[in-house]
């Protein structure tokens, strides 16, 4: 069977902008970047799992690290925690009965167990391994491990329906009452890490759906503390009406790219039902046992996916202070190769990412080879820069930005490191 | 004959005799509405402007600024496109043809896979399909007589979807003779009303 895919619109103006929106999402393709830029590649013996090659590992890398620096002043600990587990968890859980389908069984000694799809089972029994109290919450758990779901090798495409990723995944354990500033902390810090990659957002509540577990009540309730939290964090929202989970309303953030394409990425997801399945429970300053809320939130979403919409949205040429190799020293001659060398060192002692290309080649072909990788910075030298303890600075897209002193160039490139997400450039002190 | 009541969304109502087509009511208000009416609402139900209203019943017309207008339309362009294909290549049996969130597609058993250059001319035929501002028109058909129609057209395809999901009448769309598919609609009342589309590409589909 054949199948032809077509589009069309009220007018001509329409829908040239939607053949251009396509042409340049081809351009951006994250699977034919990634391949390009030496990020990932894949192999049919592995469908839907990344092989993340030296570029894209330094890419996943840095994200990590970047949500830990994030996440650790916010109160989070980091959980390392079991990637399969008996069947038994995952009837407790309740995904036996509804997600079955989705896991990858393993046979052991006669028993049953599954890869994780989710971490969140595994968190539960980490909260209930020690008795809480009221003074303990919010417990906050981030966990970046490896999850599985089974998806038809059919529907698999690249990294953005993978069967084997990993979420930037937390999940908060709350008193009732502590749910409005939780959430509310939670947007600020989405926020925050949004704005460092430019990114554009929408946000979205989602109400109680007409088929739901727990009280009513108890759902006005958390509806109320979410629209609170949104209010006090100053955050425009739409809501959609009924589309919550059946354990609990949530927030959705849809990232808009830069050729204005929609991804859902953060999420924040109110549970009532998991602390009653494990039976979890904190000692409240009444003495008595009280039930935990569980608030599930991931930022990324998963990193796969994050990292197929940076691709994506910055179309291969990553800011700085994501870029795998930020700069490239290109010595004009074979006699140059030395003094390059030795520049090379000292970027690379301040922490810069550099190579060197040292190739045989001419000077317009190296240029061109760093641009086609969209490395920021090339770093000519020749005879003047070798004689003034200087490079000649090339920015991918501004072109030649005249000579500078290698410590300057060094605590320039480090400041725009810094500032992540802003578009400013190293400045050449010398033009 | 029997009169209906229509109210539109303005809350004013019209008379009309029972069974007049519901174009009829967009005529009434004014010339420039009837040109622009793609479909209309009876009830809650979507339909061709060419529905008889039978009973009293809330009326609103279809314009492109209709929420639903970009469904229907991309809907009634899979149509043309189905209408182009089996025109091109007469041995193509036609599977299904939504419209989806960016546009629309429609899968055909064929003997080979589709090239680009049959992607050209299937978009060229569909211009001249829809040049020739032929009608859409809904066929009420039988069950058996609709599957006996689609089997001697060399369509098994369509003959098991008829028997899987047809009522006693099943209900078919023509393109003016040249092309008829099993479908619920509503269409566009004409393939003139198709303005802007593309072929964009095919893919295999299981």
């Amino acid at each position: 069977m054949q199948r032809i895919y077509g589009t069309a619109f009220f007018n001509e103006k329409a829908l040239a902008e939607h053949v251009h929106r396509l042409e340049e999402a081809k351009k951006r393709d994250h699977r034919k970047l990634g391949r390009e830029l030496g990020l990932f590649t894949f192999h049919h013996w592995a469908p839907g799992a990344a092989f993340w090659l030296a570029h894209g590992t330094t890419l996943w890398n840095l994200l990590a690290g970047y949500m830990r620096e994030s996440l650790f002043p916010e109160g989070y600990v980091e959980l390392r925690t079991p990637l399969v587990y008996n069947k038994q968890l995952w009837e407790t859980s309740g995904h036996w009965a509804h997600y079955e389908e989705n896991m990858l069984r393993v046979e052991s000694e006669g028993e049953t167990y599954s890869l994780k799809p989710m971490n969140c089972p595994g968190h539960m029994l980490v909260f209930a391994s020690e008795v809480r109290s009221y003074r303990d919450l919010p417990i906050r758990y981030h966990d970046q491990s490896v999850l599985h779901r089974d998806e038809a090798s059919g529907v698999l495409a690249g990294l953005t329906r993978a069967r084997q990723f990993c979420q930037d995944d937390a999940h908060c354990f709350v008193a009732p009452d502590q749910i409005a500033g939780e959430v509310e902390r939670l947007l600020r810090l989405v926020q925050r890490v949004y704005a460092d990659f430019g990114l554009e957002f929408a946000v979205e509540l989602s109400t109680r759906p007409e088929t739901f577990l727990g009280e009513t009540a108890t759902w006005d309730q958390a509806e109320a503390q979410l629209r609170e939290a949104l209010e006090a964090a100053g955050q425009d929202y739409r809501i959609a009406e009924g589309e919550g989970n059946f354990y609990g309303p949530k927030i959705d953030f849809h990232v808009v790219d830069a050729i204005g394409r929609n991804w859902q990425c953060a999420t924040i997801q109110l549970d009532y039902q998991l602390p009653e399945r494990f039976q979890l429970k904190y000692i409240g300053e009444d003495n008595a046992e009280h039930r935990p809320v569980v608030i599930h939130r991931a930022i990324f979403g998963s990193f796969e996916r994050f990292i197929a919409l940076l691709i994506e949205h910055y179309a291969g040429a990553f800011p700085l202070w994501l870029a795998p190799v930020q700069a490239v020293v290109v010595p004009i001659a074979d006699r140059h190769r030395d003094y390059a060398e030795s520049a090379a060192a000292r970027l690379r002692a301040a922490g810069l990412r550099v190579e060197v290309d040292a190739r045989q080649e001419k000077m317009g072909y190296k240029i061109r080879s760093a641009q086609l990788r969209k490395v920021p910075y090339m770093l000519v030298t020749g005879d003047r820069e070798a004689a003034g303890g200087a490079v000649a600075v090339r920015h991918r897209r501004d072109g030649d930005l005249g000579a500078s002193p290698v410590d300057d160039f060094i605590a320039a490139a480090l400041d725009e490191v810094r500032r992540r997400g802003a578009r400013d450039r190293v400045q050449a002190t010398h033009r | 004959m029997d009169q209906v009541t229509v109210t539109l969304p303005d809350g004013s109502t019209r008379q009309l005799p029972a069974g007049t087509p519901v174009r009829a009511v967009a005529e009434g208000i004014s010339p420039r509405l009837a040109r622009a009416a793609l479909a209309a609402t009876v009830g809650d139900r979507m339909v061709d402007l060419s529905h008889p209203v039978e009973e009293d019943a809330p009326v609103r017309i279809v314009t492109r600024d209709g929420p639903e207008a970009l469904e229907l339309y991309r809907h009634s362009t899979a149509h043309l496109l189905a209408a182009a294909v089996t025109a091109l290549f007469p041995e193509a049996q036609c599977g299904i043809g939504p419209p989806t969130e960016d546009g629309f597609f429609y899968d055909f058993v064929v003997d080979r896979p589709f090239v680009p250059e049959d992607l050209e001319a299937i978009e060229a035929k569909m211009r001249e399909i829809a040049r020739q501002d032929l009608a859409y028109e809904r066929k009420m058909m039988p069950k058996e007589e609709a599957k006996r129609y689609f089997a001697d057209r060399g369509e098994p395809l369509k003959v098991e979807l008829i028997e899987e999901k047809g009522g006693p009448v099943v209900s078919c769309y023509t393109i003016d003779g040249v092309f008829m598919d099993f479908c619920t609609g509503p269409h566009v009342p004409s393939s003139g009303a198709l303005k802007a589309f593309r072929v964009l590409t095919s893919s295999n589909a299981y």
